[in-house]
C-alpha cells in the first residue's frame, strides 16, 4: 500500500531513503501496526512489516522502561540476509528500513534518523493528522 | 555442584566483569530465568519474559520475510544498548551496554560466550534427561 499521491511530502520522504543503495525496503508504520506509506519490492507484504515492527517496538519500549535506561530510540534485528531498522517517528509512527548485510549500516542510520524527524513533522502537519485519520477511520468500519 | 554448573558460573563470572556490560540476564527460550546481574529496580521475571517476547517476534519477522538466519537483536535508548544474543537452543542472553560500547568486539565476544553457554546448557539439559529416564523407570518398576 502506497500513501496516497496527496501526500508527496511523505512519499518525498520514503523515495530519499529507498533511493540509498543499501536500503532495499521502506515502510512507514502506525504505532498500531497500520501501514501509513511504503516503498518496497513486490515480494515483501509491507502489512506484515508494519505489524511486527509495531510489535517489537512496542515490546523493546517497554524493555526499556523497566530498565530505565531512558527513552527507546531504535531497534535493529540482524539475520543473514539483512538488517531490519525501526526507528520512532514521533508517537504516532515508526519508520522501518530493510537493509543489506555487510554495508555501512552507520551511514543508514544516520540517513534514517534524519527522515524519521521529518516524517515525525509531516504526521503533526494538518495532512500528516488527515493521512491518519483517514486510516484509522478505515480501521474503524 | 555438577559440572556444568560451575562452567556456567564462570561464563557468567565474564559477562560480569566486561568493562562495557551494565547488566545482564540469561534466559530460557520459554521465559523463565536462569540467572541475572540486574539492577535492583529491575522485575527479574518481566525482563525474562521481554527477552524471549522481543526475541519471538523478530525471529518471527526474520522468517517471514525471509531474510536467512536470525542473528540478534539491537535495541537502542538514550543511556546504553540492549543487546539480545542466540544462547544456544535452550537460551538467550540479554546484555544492556553502553550507549558508546565498541559493538563490533562486544558482539564477537558474546558469539563466543553464546556458544561456551550453548556447550553447558547443553550438558545440563542431557543430564537432565538422564534423570527424567531413570525416574520414568524406577516407576514402571514400582
Amino acid at each position: 500500500m502506497q500513501a496516497s499521491a496527496v501526500y508527496a511530502s511523505l512519499n518525498r520522504i520514503i523515495a530519499q531513503l529507498r533511493s540509498l543503495p543499501e536500503v532495499y525496503a521502506v515502510i512507514v508504520a502506525g504505532r498500531d501496526g497500520m501501514v501509513v506509506g511504503a516503498d518496497s519490492s513486490k515480494r515483501l507484504e509491507p502489512r506484515m512489516v508494519a505489524a511486527m515492527a509495531a510489535s517489537i517496538v512496542g515490546t523493546s519500549e517497554m524493555a526499556v522502561e523497566e530498565l530505565g535506561i531512558g527513552r527507546f530510540l531504535e531497534v535493529m534485528i540482524d539475520s543473514d540476509d539483512c538488517s531490519f531498522i525501526g526507528i520512532g517517528a514521533g508517537d504516532d509512527a515508526i519508520l522501518v528500513a530493510l537493509v543489506k548485510r555487510d554495508v555501512n549500516a552507520g551511514s543508514v542510520l544516520l540517513k534514517m534518523r534524519e527522515s524519521a524527524k521529518e516524517t515525525e513533522a509531516f504526521l503533526l502537519s494538518g495532512e500528516g493528522r488527515e493521512l491518519l485519520d483517514g486510516l484509522h477511520g478505515r480501521a474503524q468500519r | 555442584m555438577n559440572h556444568s554448573l560451575n562452567e556456567l558460573n564462570e561464563i557468567v563470572d565474564g559477562i560480569a566483569n566486561t568493562r562495557e556490560i551494565l547488566a545482564y540476564a540469561l534466559v530460557r527460550r520459554d521465559g523463565i530465568m536462569i540467572t541475572d546481574g540486574l539492577t535492583n529496580s529491575a522485575d527479574p521475571k518481566l525482563i525474562a519474559a521481554m527477552t524471549v517476547a522481543i526475541s519471538g517476534t523478530a525471529e518471527l519477522a526474520t522468517k517471514l520475510l525471509r531474510q536467512g538466519r536470525f542473528l540478534r537483536t539491537i535495541v537502542e535508548c538514550e543511556r546504553g544498548k540492549i543487546l539480545i544474543t542466540d544462547a544456544g537452543r535452550h537460551a538467550l542472553l540479554l546484555s544492556l551496554v553502553y550507549s558508546d560500547a565498541n559493538l563490533g568486539l562486544l558482539l564477537m565476544q558474546l558469539e563466543k560466550v553464546g556458544r561456551r553457554i550453548e556447550s553447558a546448557l547443553e550438558h545440563d539439559v542431557l543430564q537432565e534427561d538422564v534423570v527424567e529416564t531413570d525416574e520414568r523407570a524406577t516407576n514402571r518398576q514400582k
